[in-house]
Parts: C-alpha cells; sequence; structure tokens
C-alpha cells in the first residue's frame, strides 16, 4: 500500500467524524400565548410571569407576557416544567376581589427552531376557606425494619377569620399517581379530578364547629403510636376523626369518631403512598352523597378489556389540594394547575417527615396559612410532623 | 485506545532486551535516547527494527504514590502490586511474535465525585456520589501478536485484552466491571533505508457500574453528571441502588516513518474517534453519547555533535475535540399496563471540551568509555477549554510543564548501573465562568477540582537501577522515590520498587 493511499484513508477518515459534529447545540424560541378562561374578560394579559424549567438542568429561565398576553424564551432543546401566574383585581360591587390565574404543564418537549405554546390559564379565588395544613404521608419504620403506616395523618385548618363547620366536608386521593404519564382519569382535568378515595366527616352541618386559626386531624388510626412504635414521631390519640376499615388489618379506636367512607379503590386499607405519589384534596359535595356519587361517576376501560369506575370530583367544589410526587420526578400532574400549580415532596418513603404549609403572617393571635394555589411555594417538604400545633 | 499498554511493554523491553549472545548487552538500551529512537510505538509489524531480536522479561512491582494535584475522581493516594511478563522474537526471517500478560491491584485512597473508572474516557457523562471512599481494583492483562514477511512487506496483527473489577468495600458501595478488547492490524513497508508503516486499531470498551447500600435503611444521593459540577436532575435520585452501563467503540489510524539504517529521525500521524454511549434501562435508554476525535503528531531528530555526543530534538502535538450529546425521552404508559416504553423526542449537543497538548524536550547524551551521561530539557503547554450549552457554564484550565532530567548509565564488567534525577515545576491555571445557581451546579464538587487545578506543584525524583547476571538471566532491580509539592499542600511521597528477570 503506497504512502499516498495511507494518508487519503485518513483524510477521509478525520473529515467523516468531524462530520457528526454538523448537529451544532440547538436553542429554540418559545412562544407563549396565553388565554384566560371565560367570563375574566375584565382582566388584562400583561405581566404574567412565565417560567420554564429544565428537568434536567433545573434551571429556570423566566419571561413577562406583553399586553397581548405573549412572551418568548430561548430555551435548548429539552423537556420543561412550564408554568405560568398572575394576579388581578377587579371590583365587584364596590369591593376589591383578587383572582389568581395558573397555568402548569409538565415536561413539555422543546425543539427545533420556534415552537409555539398556547395555555389556557385556570382562575381560583384566592383561598378564604379550609386548607391542608399538613400531610404526613411518608410513615415510619418499626424497630424491625418493617413499614409503619398507622399513624399517618392529614391535618386540615381553618384559615378565615370565621368559625367553619367540618361536617359534610370529604377528603380524597387522586387515581392518578403523578410519577406517571398520563392516563385517562387525567384526561377528566382540569373540571374533574379522579378519586381514588372519598371519606367524608360526619355531622348534620354545625356538629363541628372549628374556629379560626384551629386545625382537625384526619388520623388513620388514632393512637398514641409513640407508644406502639418507639419510631413513630406522633402520638394521634386525640385526633378528632380516623378513617377506619373494616379489616383485619384495620383497629378501629372508639374514642376517636370514624369518618365516612364513602369509597376506597382499595379492598383492604386505605394507605396514604409513602412516597408521595398521589396527590389530596378536599371538598364538600355540592348534594347529599349517594346523588353526588351517582352522578360524579366515570369510567374507563383498561387493557384488560375490563370496565374500571372511579369519581370525578368537579373541580369547582374542591377547595383545596396538594400535590405530591417524588422529587424532580413528577410526570403528568394529577390536580388542576388552579388548584395547585406546583407540587411537594418528601425525599424518602417512612422517613417519619410531612409536607408543611408555610405561615404567610399572623394577625392577632391567628395565623394566616399561605395558600397561592401552588405547593412548590406554599408547603415546606421533609418537615418533623407537627400536628395539632399552630404555627406562629 | 490503549497504545500505552503496547509502548510500555515495548519501552519495558528496551530496557531489558538481550541477545543471545550478551543478554547484558541489552542493558545499553535502558538509555533514554534508545527509548526515543525504538520506542516509539510499536506494533508487532515493527518490532523487527529493533537492533536486536529476541527477548522477554518478568517483573514483579510495588508502587506507592501520595499525590494532591490529580483531580478528585482519582483520589490522592494509590499503592499498586503485581507482575507483568512479556517477550517477543523476530529471530525467524519470516515471522515475529510477541507476546504479554499482567496481573495487578490497586487501591486508591479518598477517591470523591465519581463512581466510574475510566473517568478522562467517559467524561462528562458520570456517575457520582458525594461520599466517595477507597477505591480496590484488580486488573488482568493478555496480548498477543503475530507478523508475518512478505518481500518488502511485513503484514501482522495485535490481539489485546484487558479485564478489571474495581470496587469499594463502604456504603455507597460501587462494583464496576470493566473490559476492552483491541484488534490491530498493521503493515511495515520497507524501502531502501526509509521505513513506512501504518496501523488501524478497533477497541470494544464496556463498563458495567452496579452500586448498592448495604446499610439497611439507608438512601444516598446519586449524581448523573453533565460536566464538572453540573448535573442531570432527572436522572439523579436518592436510592439504595444505581446502575449505569457505558459502551463504547474506539477507532485509530497511525501512519509512522521510520529510518532503518541509522534511526536517526522519526515521526508518527495518528487520529483516533471514539464514540462512547451511557446507556440506562439495559439499553432502551442512551440519553448520554460523546464522540471523541484526537489528531496527534510526533517526531524526533537525532544531531551527531562530535564523537559519542549527539542531540536529541522531539516535539509532539495532539488536539482533542469531544462532543457530548444528550438525547430527550417522553415517557410512554398504555392504559392499564404496568409497562413504561421511551419514545425518543430529540437529540442535542450540549457539552463541548476541545483540549491541546505541546510538547518539546530536548536530551544531550555524552559516551564516555563505559559511561554514558544524559540531560534533558523539557517543556510542554496543554490546555482545556470545557462549554456547557445550558445552563451557561465555560471552564478554562492551562498548564505549562517544564523540567529537566540527568542521569548516568554505566557498565562494570557485565553489571549495570543506572542513576537519574528529575526536577519539574508546574503552573496552572483554572478558570470557570458559570451562570448558574446553587440549585443547578454542585458547588461541593467543583470547587474541590478547581482548588486542585489552580494550583501550581514542583516534583523532585530519582531512580536507580543495578542489573547483574544470574545464570541464564540478567536480575535487574529498580527503585525510584519522589517528593510532589503542590501550592497550599504539604509535600506527598511516592516511591516504587521493582525486580525483572530478563531472559
Amino acid at each position: 500500500m503506497k504512502k499516498s493511499t495511507f494518508l487519503a484513508l485518513l483524510i477521509t477518515l478525520f473529515f467523516s467524524a468531524c462530520s457528526n459534529d454538523k448537529d451544532e447545540a440547538q436553542f429554540t424560541t418559545l412562544k407563549v400565548q396565553i388565554n384566560l378562561p371565560d367570563n375574566y374578560s375584565w382582566a388584562d394579559k400583561a405581566d404574567f410571569s412565565v417560567e420554564a424549567t429544565g428537568t434536567s438542568s433545573n434551571a429556570t429561565t423566566k419571561a413577562t407576557t406583553e399586553a397581548d398576553g405573549t412572551a418568548s424564551l430561548l430555551l435548548s432543546d429539552g423537556l420543561y416544567h412550564i408554568s405560568i401566574k398572575g394576579e388581578k383585581s377587579h371590583q365587584v360591587e364596590g369591593i376589591d376581589q383578587s383572582v389568581v390565574f395558573q397555568y402548569a404543564n409538565q415536561n413539555v418537549a422543546v425543539s427545533g427552531k420556534e415552537q409555539t405554546l398556547i395555555a389556557t390559564l385556570e382562575a381560583a379565588p384566592l383561598s378564604k376557606s379550609w386548607v391542608i395544613k399538613e400531610i404526613y404521608f411518608s410513615g415510619s419504620k418499626t424497630p424491625s425494619n418493617g413499614n409503619y403506616w398507622q399513624d399517618q395523618y392529614i391535618e386540615l385548618y381553618n384559615n378565615t377569620d370565621q368559625v367553619l363547620y367540618a361536617d359534610g366536608l370529604c377528603i380524597s386521593e387522586s387515581e392518578h399517581t403523578t410519577i406517571n404519564p398520563a392516563t385517562a382519569w387525567t384526561d377528566l382535568l382540569p373540571s374533574q379530578v379522579a378519586a381514588g378515595t372519598i371519606y367524608g366527616i360526619p355531622g348534620n352541618g354545625t356538629d363541628y364547629p372549628v374556629q379560626p386559626g384551629q386545625s382537625i386531624v384526619l388520623a388513620s388510626n388514632g393512637s398514641n403510636h409513640k407508644a406502639l412504635n418507639p419510631n413513630s414521631p406522633v402520638d394521634l390519640s386525640k385526633a378528632h376523626f380516623e378513617w377506619y376499615d373494616e379489616h383485619a388489618l384495620d383497629v378501629d379506636v372508639p374514642e376517636v369518631p370514624n369518618l365516612i367512607k364513602h369509597y376506597s379503590y382499595s379492598l383492604s386499607v386505605w394507605i396514604l403512598h409513602n412516597r408521595g405519589y398521589r396527590s389530596y384534596f378536599i371538598f364538600k359535595p355540592d348534594t347529599d352523597m349517594p346523588t353526588f356519587l351517582e352522578k360524579n361517576k366515570v369510567k374507563t376501560t383498561n387493557a384488560a378489556g375490563k370496565v374500571v369506575y372511579r369519581y370525578g370530583i368537579p373541580a369547582d367544589l374542591i377547595l383545596d389540594g396538594v400535590e405530591l410526587s417524588q422529587h424532580n420526578a413528577l410526570s403528568q400532574k394529577a390536580l388542576p394547575a388552579a388548584i395547585d400549580a406546583g407540587y411537594s415532596y418528601c425525599d424518602n418513603a417512612n422517613s417519619g417527615l410531612v409536607v408543611r404549609r408555610k405561615v404567610l403572617r399572623t394577625e392577632g393571635d391567628r395565623t394566616i396559612l399561605q395558600d397561592t394555589n401552588n405547593s412548590k411555594e406554599d408547603f415546606l417538604p421533609n418537615q418533623v410532623p407537627s400536628p395539632f400545633v399552630i404555627p406562629q | 485506545m490503549r497504545y500505552s499498554a503496547i509502548i510500555v511493554s515495548v519501552q519495558l523491553l528496551l530496557c531489558a532486551s538481550a541477545s543471545a549472545r550478551d543478554r547484558s548487552e541489552l542493558l545499553q538500551y535502558s538509555h533514554p535516547l534508545f527509548t526515543l529512537q525504538y520506542g516509539q510505538n510499536q506494533t508487532v509489524s515493527t518490532l523487527s527494527t529493533l537492533p536486536f531480536a529476541v527477548a522477554g522479561e518478568a517483573t514483579v512491582a510495588f508502587d506507592y504514590a501520595e499525590d494532591k494535584t490529580q483531580l478528585s475522581y482519582e483520589g490522592d493516594k494509590q499503592t499498586r502490586y503485581g507482575f507483568h511478563t512479556n517477550g517477543f522474537s523476530a529471530a525467524n526471517n519470516k515471522s515475529i511474535m510477541r507476546g504479554s500478560a499482567s496481573y495487578h491491584r490497586d487501591s486508591r485512597q479518598n477517591t470523591k465525585w465519581s463512581n466510574v473508572v475510566d473517568v478522562p474516557m467517559l467524561y462528562p457523562y458520570l456517575v457520582a456520589d458525594s461520599i466517595g471512599g477507597t477505591y480496590h481494583s484488580e486488573t488482568y492483562q493478555l496480548s498477543g501478536g503475530w507478523a508475518t514477511k512478505h518481500k518488502s512487506f511485513t503484514f501482522g496483527a495485535d490481539l489485546h485484552y484487558q479485564g478489571s473489577v474495581h470496587y469499594r468495600k463502604s456504603d455507597p458501595r460501587p462494583r464496576n466491571t470493566v473490559s476492552e478488547f483491541t484488534i490491530r492490524p498493521s503493515v511495515l513497508f520497507e524501502h531502501g533505508t526509509l521505513g513506512f508503516a501504518a496501523d488501524f486499531g478497533y477497541t470494544s470498551y464496556k463498563q458495567d457500574v452496579r452500586i448498592k447500600v448495604e446499610e439497611s435503611g439507608r438512601t444516598d444521593l446519586f449524581y448523573q453528571t453533565l460536566g464538572m459540577g453540573l448535573y442531570d436532575h432527572a436522572f439523579s435520585r436518592k436510592a439504595n441502588t444505581f446502575s449505569s452501563y457505558y459502551n463504547g467503540h474506539v477507532a485509530d489510524a497511525r501512519l509512522q516513518l521510520i529510518d532503518l539504517r541509522n534511526h536517526q529521525y522519526g515521526a508518527s500521524l495518528t487520529f483516533e474517534h471514539t464514540n462512547m454511549a451511557n446507556e440506562q434501562d439495559g439499553g432502551v435508554r442512551i440519553p448520554y453519547f460523546t464522540r471523541n476525535n484526537t489528531f496527534a503528531v510526533n517526531g524526533f531528530y537525532l544531531f551527531k555533535l562530535g564523537k559519542g555526543i549527539s542531540l536529541a530534538v522531539n516535539p509532539s502535538f495532539a488536539l482533542a475535540q469531544r462532543s457530548g450529546y444528550e438525547r430527550i425521552y417522553e415517557q410512554l404508559k398504555p392504559e392499564g399496563s404496568d409497562i413504561t416504553t421511551w419514545r425518543e423526542l430529540s437529540v442535542g449537543k450540549k457539552h463541548t471540551m476541545s483540549s491541546y497538548h505541546g510538547s518539546l524536550s530536548a536530551l544531550l547524551s555524552i559516551a564516555r568509555g563505559h559511561s554514558n551521561y544524559w540531560v534533558q530539557l523539557h517543556a510542554a503547554s496543554s490546555g482545556t477549554k470545557e462549554t456547557y450549552l445550558h445552563p451557561r457554564y465555560t471552564r478554562n484550565f492551562d498548564a505549562l510543564q517544564s523540567g529537566v532530567k540527568t542521569g548516568l548509565l554505566h557498565r562494570i564488567h557485565n553489571n549495570w548501573l543506572r542513576f537519574e534525577m528529575e526536577a519539574a515545576y508546574t503552573i496552572r491555571n483554572s478558570n470557570l465562568e458559570a451562570i448558574a445557581s446553587e440549585d443547578v451546579l454542585l458547588s461541593s464538587m467543583v470547587q474541590g477540582n478547581h482548588q486542585i487545578l489552580s494550583a501550581d506543584y514542583f516534583r523532585l525524583g530519582a531512580n536507580a537501577s543495578f542489573a547483574h547476571p544470574a545464570g541464564n538471566f540478567m536480575l535487574q532491580y529498580k527503585a525510584a522515590a519522589a517528593v510532589i509539592k503542590a501550592q497550599q499542600q504539604q509535600a506527598t511521597p511516592a516511591v516504587t520498587g521493582s525486580i525483572s528477570f530478563i531472559f
């Protein structure tokens, strides 16, 4: 073989390898156009904050909408969590009323030179009602390293300056697990949320008053768990209610009233997902429960051809909700952005830690908790449980 | 690519090879001038150009080194012991054979920010935890080659296999299984006093990374890095197990010019292309891959200045360009199914790293009677620029090294004494420009390495060897010691010892 042949081969090799480098790094101009929901024509489209957070880089790029409701972001190729938020005020019968408009879309694929995203925002009045103060879903460990779920609880809080009655208030767990992609259940969004469980507080309307700035604790089991499991961080013997399932795995504590079990997907006992894959929300049905369940029954057919029923809770009846997921693993939200535009988390299952709502301010003796309908901002992840304790 | 194994093998041969008549004569090739003349990039096809036809060596060696100038991936204290043997025969006019085998055990203490080995090859897509620890490893190597002559041509092929396992004994416990297989066909064409050699290599590289946490209930945070301090939030997670798989292909081509008569000059031109993929989910997803091109040129020229006096000049230069690509996948889960599938959405270049390395050395050699003296001046410059696209991140690193070596090779009957001293000073500069928040950039990973790369260091070393006949063998003892002093660090020692049978 001649020297010139070698040289020709070498040059060919060099250039063929270098040719792969033509596919230069891509930046995409993401053009966002916001639309406001019907009946909110009084609100202008300017000054909405638009944020795109890369799922890989965690870097956030921000922009603000112009008067025509458009904003542009320069992003590199990738998947992004897009969130849009704005607060607008107007007067209704001479009284100022604020409305928060929100949009959240997970794992939006951004590629190409230019891409347009049309985002229809959802509207939610700023909270003046019940809020979820704390969710203890992670559970704890037993001394023999078993999973201890019996000490789980959800704490609700009267965030108003008036007495609220807990009678009839329902707590639900989302059917959708948020680390997974969209399913037929999330197709119900944003007008309905598919519920996997519905447990309600008994009462005739005025049996369970809760004072402003006070809370009620809904426990899986109303016992002093510190005595039952030395690793448990909580004593729930003073819980206001417990959810009890008639099953060998559950224990009915007679001193603690039971929630009414309206529906549960579980054939045994309801255990909050200890990694936080499901979301939780509270609502008040607009009619008696049998009628409510009947009119909101939804169904789908699974891959095996079996018809599956759940309940689609109308979003406008939901008073508060907290989206949960695994940190940096949220794939598809279970709740509408108007109820929760973000999500919260605990890093580990059975960590004995909770997600807890932040304090916004205090008015006299009353603590007002932060509720912007975005649990990423409103909640603190990985907190030590503090049921019955009103933060200052 | 693992030229180094072959180069090192041949250099060792050069240091120790012997003719059948008088093995002792061959110790003269431990002079650095001969290493320069004959030790450049040998393949089985070019072994016939050596001034001896048969050589063999078996060595047991021990190394201990503390070095705070290396990146934290490598650790700062290394212990190594093992043996290697190699040999070749070009005595037959028609064919040449060579072979080598080695086994060694290593431990590297205080490694950090890497749960992979061969970091320079896999960078920037590494797996890391913040704990680190001591890496232990065992490495086996086996290689062989055969060449045949047809008129002016020599055709040959080298095969090389290296397997290694690397592990840590405390949580989190990575276990890395690495295999490399190389095939290298080669040819030498002799035309008068000139030799033209070419070889083409292909290497298959695989590294299986499996990490587990044995302590009950404990989880550790594992990072999938995208560069120094950058990591992929989507793939990084807190867990008690983590796994990753690297699958690489390396192709290279090299041309050499050899002065067959006097070995007064020589040159080589090398091009190498590496494609390294980081696979997840058993190869279902390949979220990261790199392409690396390296172009290197090397040469030497020997000036005869007088009787027994010569000056050899050895310039070399290499350019490398690496591009890191990232794929974006969409997760799909058919309704009612527990099986998750992935669909590729896009692929784009996110990371680039370009580097150069240039060096020039001048070796003055003086032969007087049974003694050879030498003085070698050496200067090298290198630079690296690394850029990540978004978030914008740029890192520059430059180094300038200058050094001097002086030594003596002395023959006393059939015994050989060799002594050498060296001193080198390296100026380094590291500069990081990052427009990234703490949420994005793992500052503790960056800062530690940044401090290391910013520190100048001085190295002072000496080595000595003595060889004497022992029956049909030559027996050679070697010892080396060095001290490295980096800025704002205490001086650290390094020692080496070995015993070789030369046959």
